[in-house]
């Protein structure tokens, strides 16, 4: 038996001590792979190869992941207004969706634009008057006061000035501007326009009666005021028309909507 | 206090130090891109004229400015007009002062304007012999600050008595 188990240790001493040598070995290999893969790392140059050489696999790796985050977005914000139009048409049978239906038929309003009108905010955050011969601010109504003014009309002349010399014809005047969620739209008077800052969908029903606001304004409040001198007197005439005209409209309209839905779910 | 706002543009051939001018004594929103992008820059300058708070509202237009018709009408219902040059590139002098002539004169008679030597700090001669024949109304260096105050407040005393 002592002889058998001898032999036995002998036999297990050969083959570990060959594991050992085998993963000494490995190790070794693994270590030097890692320390010529972290060089490369840290040269942006060999860095900038590999990426260049490895582009395909790249765009392989991070499609899928790009496309699963762009695509959960896209998935989340179609939701939410699937969810504001149904809100919406549970009241598709109330007096007030029919009534509302007809004056958008007579407005010229499609469907569609009324369905997304009605199911995302559109709110007016600023509104510039602003004589077009100078640039210079005349007056402002601002609800949340984001921007400053007096630059912010100055800049909106020169963009105003730069479009029309570059790319527009005779007698044609920017309308609108455009930045991501936000929409600049100009109303375009003989002596100034104004500059109404939006935010959110804007539909041709909200245009409309801007353009209805801002032509009874200058009819009947600005048209005749004197520009000779820009001072705070003028501000202030021109400020206290614009809120007296702008106060609580145009603001976001979903808890407005709101009540108007549990008043005719009751 | 009362409050009035003013245009004032600032012209001058690329590099005379107009941008450096409005960038280091006035209040801007916007970075200096847009003078590359659409030719133009505007910034506002506050001075006091006695007990009037002018708000000097600055476009400086891009020396390089290729489009005329660009060019006038960013020029149009200027209040006043600073016409600026480099100290040590006679040359500058010599074209704002035809842009003087040629276009202020004709276009723009009501507008208040003012000669702006820049780069003073240049200088390494008597002031008063180097510019022995140049016709200006400010000697400046917006690198060290001197009379670049004094420009702006003169310019706005001068417009407000017209």
């Amino acid at each position: 038996m002592p002889a058998e188990k001898d032999h036995f240790e002998e036999l297990r001493h050969l083959i570990l001590e060959s594991d050992r040598e085998n993963y000494a070995q490995q190790n070794e290999r693994i270590m030097e792979k890692l320390d010529e893969l972290e060089k490369e790392l840290n040269d942006p140059e060999k860095f900038a190869a590999v990426i260049q050489q490895s582009k395909a696999e790249i765009i392989d790796v991070l499609g899928p992941v790009m496309g699963k985050m762009i695509k959960r977005f896209i998935t989340s914000e179609i939701n939410r207004l699937k969810q504001n139009i149904e809100t919406k048409s549970k009241a598709i049978f109330s007096f007030q969706f029919l009534k509302q239906r007809i004056k958008n038929k007579m407005a010229g309003v499609s469907v569609g634009d009324a369905a997304i009108g009605e199911a995302t905010e559109s709110s007016l955050l600023q509104i510039f008057v602003i004589e077009k011969e100078t640039g210079l601010l005349i007056g402002e109504y601002s609800p949340q006061n984001i921007l400053e003014p007096d630059l912010v009309a100055g800049m909106l002349s020169a963009i105003k000035s730069f479009v029309e010399s570059a790319f527009g014809e005779e007698n044609s005047e920017l309308e609108s501007l455009e930045y991501s969620s936000y929409k600049i739209l100009m109303y375009n008077f003989n002596r100034f326009y104004f500059a109404c800052v939006m935010e959110g969908y804007v539909d041709e029903e909200t245009r409309a009666n801007l353009q209805d606001d801002f032509l009874h304004l200058t009819d009947i409040k600005l048209g005749s005021i004197p520009l000779k001198d820009i001072d705070d007197t003028l501000k202030k005439t021109v400020e206290e028309a614009l809120s007296e005209t702008f106060s609580n409209k145009y603001t976001s309209n979903i808890d407005l909507n709101l009540e108007d839905l549990n008043e005719n779910s009751k | 206090m009362k409050t009035v706002s003013k245009k004032i543009v600032l012209l001058g051939n690329e590099g005379v130090g107009k941008t450096s001018l409005v960038k280091r004594y006035v209040h801007s929103i916007f970075n200096d891109e847009y003078l590359t992008t659409i030719g133009i820059k505007i910034s506002k300058k506050v001075v006091e004229v006695g007990d009037v708070q002018v708000n000097l509202m600055l476009w400086d237009i891009a020396g390089n400015m290729m489009s005329k018709t660009l060019y006038n009408n960013y020029l149009r219902g200027a209040h006043g007009v600073f016409l600026v040059c480099d100290a040590m590139r006679p040359e500058t002098y010599e074209s704002v002062m035809k842009e003087r002539e040629v276009i202020l004169s004709k276009d723009f008679q009501g507008t208040e304007t003012a000669v702006i030597i820049n780069k003073s700090d240049l200088i390494t001669e008597n002031p008063n012999t180097y510019l022995a024949n140049y016709e200006y109304d400010f000697l400046t260096s917006a690198k060290i600050g001197d009379n670049v105050e004094q420009a702006f407040l003169q310019m706005a005393t001068n417009i407000l008595s017209k």
